[in-house]
This record gives structure tokens, sequence and C-alpha cells, in this order.
């Protein structure tokens, strides 16, 4: 099991990756059709096709990258707490939150940097929510949110190991009540009178996800029961990992009908997120040997580099191959190959240099 | 002694990240932040392969990766038994 975390946190850097790449992918189909085909005009080349429907749903899935990170730490932060005086646990996660803080600041701060070149501009309070919430860009939200979790740590670990059931319980219930007000606002709806108490639970990441990191820590404390549990029931996880993959694609079409919008980030939906949650079971009962396991637990290993760097180096390569190299926007499934490649390999490699240069003192600053 | 070598090694080149210069062997590795907690998998896969042994899951305990030395007394024990 232990090393089958590695590998999960591999495998959701993997995703991660590819889910910010296929947004570029999107992006060449949808608005850059003008350098690669003579008369294209904005949208004239995505409809919905199979290979659309083949996006969604790969989509769909690595959507699960944020998830299982929180699962791997859950179970992390289980282990370095289980045993430890308060006093060590505090120091623990102090030493923690610092190698998480700093290359946060850093690569924020270079994505800001970034987009003042292309143009934007920040007013004070949009600096704020830069650094405050992580909105520099999509994925940095991870970091606010990891932090939070770090911080209860103390106190869930405790309630999950008194009340497991009533912890996991709070934990689903919490996501869904913030996940129905996602329908609300991706629909443009106001919320019914009855049901404003729901604003309680509108935004922010922490109580959509909080499931998923007392997931990790009931892993922890109870492997050998939950593991038991999970292979007793594995026929219905993959029945049920089936369904929600087919539910959550008519959900998808349906949302986009009736919100008219082109894409939906169909992570926010109440099926992906429970579709996400059997994903992870179904992963702690299944075999640890996959293809070129040992060079994704690499990846595993340096997954929090690769995942603040990523996103400003893919955006780079896609805008270099629309000057440079624009057939490329056209053919989607070369295209995402090179984003997915240059966005893990890229980071990897800065990684590499930082440990050769004197710069290796502050090697933990710049990659965590 | 071999053994607190090679896992002192490991963790000051692969794991500390430039954290620290030198480790001694009594240190608590994660208080004292110099791995992570991420790191502990990586200590589990290096000793896997290194000694090539299965670390069973109930053995990755806090008791067993506090420190340079609890590691290498536990897997000192681990590998006497498996001769």
């Amino acid at each position: 099991m232990i090393r089958k975390l590695l590998l999960l946190n591999g495998i959701a850097i993997l995703f991660a990756v590819y889910h910010h790449s296929i947004y570029w992918a999107i992006t060449a189909i949808n608005f850059w059709g003008h350098r690669f085909v003579s008369n294209a005009t904005p949208q004239s080349l995505f409809s919905p096709n199979l290979f659309s429907i083949f996006l969604r749903i790969t989509d769909q899935i690595a959507g699960v990258a944020v998830p299982a990170f929180l699962f791997v730490s859950g179970f992390l932060y289980g282990f370095s707490l289980n045993h430890q005086s308060i006093r060590q646990s505090y120091r623990f996660l102090q030493k923690r939150i610092i190698y998480l803080l700093i290359p946060y600041i850093i690569w924020s701060s270079i994505t800001v940097v970034f987009r003042l070149m292309e143009g934007d501009s920040y007013s004070l309070t949009k600096l704020a929510r830069v650094f405050l919430l992580g909105e520099a860009d999509g994925p940095f939200y991870y970091v606010p949110l990891i932090i939070q979790l770090i911080l209860l740590s103390p106190f869930l670990f405790r309630a999950v190991k008194e009340f497991p059931l009533v912890a996991v319980g709070i934990g689903f219930l919490l996501q869904f009540l913030s996940g129905i007000t996602w329908y609300f606002k991706i629909l443009n709806v106001s919320l019914p009178q009855s049901l404003n108490f729901l604003n309680l639970f509108k935004g922010g990441y922490l109580l959509s996800h909080l499931l998923w990191f007392i997931a990790g820590l009931s892993l922890f404390i109870y492997r050998e029961k939950i593991t038991s549990f999970l292979k007793n029931h594995r026929w219905w996880i993959l029945f049920l990992i089936a369904f929600f993959v087919i539910f959550g694609q008519i959900e998808f079409q349906l949302l986009i009908n009736a919100s008219g919008n082109d894409w939906i980030n169909s992570q926010s939906s109440l099926i992906t997120k429970w579709l996400y949650s059997l994903l992870l079971l179904a992963y702690v009962i299944m075999g640890k040997n996959i293809f070129l396991s040992s060079n994704i637990e690499v990846l595993g290993a340096n997954s929090y580099g690769i995942y603040l760097s990523h996103v400003i180096v893919i955006e780079i390569c896609a805008r270099l191959i629309y000057h440079v190299l624009p057939f490329l926007l056209g053919q989607t499934v070369i295209l995402l190959g090179i984003l997915v490649f240059m966005g893990i390999t890229i980071p990897l490699l800065m990684m590499h240099l930082s440990r050769k240069f004197p710069i290796k003192p502050i090697y933990s600053y710049l990659w965590g | 002694m071999e053994t607190q070598m090679i896992i002192n090694n490991f963790i000051l080149n692969e794991l500390a990240k430039g954290r620290k210069k030198t480790i001694n062997n009594d240190e608590d590795l994660l208080a004292e932040g110099i791995i992570d907690s991420l790191g502990i998998l990586q200590l589990v896969a290096f000793i896997e392969e290194k000694f090539n042994f299965t670390v069973p899951d109930e053995d990755v305990v806090i008791e067993n990766f506090m420190s340079v030395n609890a590691l290498s007394s536990y897997l000192d024990q681990k590998l006497a038994a498996k001769h």
C-alpha cells in the first residue's frame, strides 16, 4: 500500500498536467483555427463528436489529480501525527508549511510577472487574492487548500480516530452541500429563499475537498478494515465507476445545453466528485504493478515542483507552437502529447539543474 | 554501521534537498524538517530496492522512521531475520 501511494502521487501529477494541457488543446481547436485552416472562424471546428467525447471523459477522469493528492496527504499526515506529542506535531507541521508556502509565493510571483508581460494589470485586491486564495493561475488554489488542511490535521486526526464514520459522514455532507451550490452557479440561477442557507457552503475549496483528506487519514488508521471491506465490494465499486462515468457525460451535455457554455469544468459536479472518490477506493485494492511504475514514482516524488511550474511551461509551449509550428494546433493528439511531455520534463529538468548548481541550498524553497 | 551510512547518505543526497549539510543519526527527521511526509514513501521505495525486501505496511510507523538510527536498527533486525 505504502509504495502505491507514491505511484498514485505520480499518476496524479501526470493527470494534472494532462488536464491543464487539454485547456490549450481546446483553445487551439476553438479559437486558433485560423492558424491551421485558412477559412476557419472561431468555434467552427468544435462540435460534439467521438474525439471530443474522448477528451471530455479523459479530462473528467484526469481531474482526480487533486483528490488523489489530498488522499495521499491525508494518509501521510496520519502517519506523521500518529504517536507524536503535540509539540512535535506542530513543529513538523510548521516546517511543512514553510516548504509549501515559500515555493508557492515564488511561483505565484513568477506567474504574476508573466501575466504583467502579457498586458494584464493587478489591483491590490487582485494581488491579495493571488497570494491568499491561490488565484495566480487555475491550479494554485491547491496550496492554500492543503495548508488549511495541514493546520486542521491534528484535530481531524483525532476526530477520525475517535469517530471515523461521523468524520467521513460530515466530509461527505459538506461536499454535497457545497456541490449543490455549483449547479445554481453554472446555470446562472439564484438560490431560492428556502435554500438560502446553502450560501454558507458556497465558494472556497475546503468544504468540497475535505472528504478526500479525511479518507486518506481514515485509510492510515483503519487500513486493514477498509481494504478488506473494499475487496468484498470491488464489483460494486467497478459498476459504480462505469455508471458515474456514463452519467457524468450525460450530465455534462445537459449542463452545456442548459447553460449555453461550450465547455464546463466538470470537476465541480457532484457526480464527478463521487466518481473521484470511487476511483480512489478502487486504487486502494488495485495491484501495484503498472507500466513504467518506477518512472511514475519519480514523478510522484517530485510532484509539488512539477505542479507549481507546469502551467506556465505549458502555456509558453502552446504559444510557441502557435507562432512557430501552427500546423500542430490542428493535430490535437500530437499537441496534447507535446504539451504533457514538456509540462513534465521541463520542470523536472529545472529541478535537476537546481540540484547541480550552487543554488542547491535553496532548492527546497524553489520546489518544495 | 554500514546500514546507517547508506540511509544517511540517501537522506542527505536525495531527500534533504539542501535543507541540511549533515545529518545527525539521532535527529528527528520529520520534526526537524529534514524530510517531508512524501520522503517517507521515497525511503520505503529506496529500502525495498536497495535491501531487496518488502517493507510490510504495519512496519511503516513513525517509531521505525523517526531517525537514521531508528531506521537502521529496524532494518538490521529485519535483514538478520531474513538471513
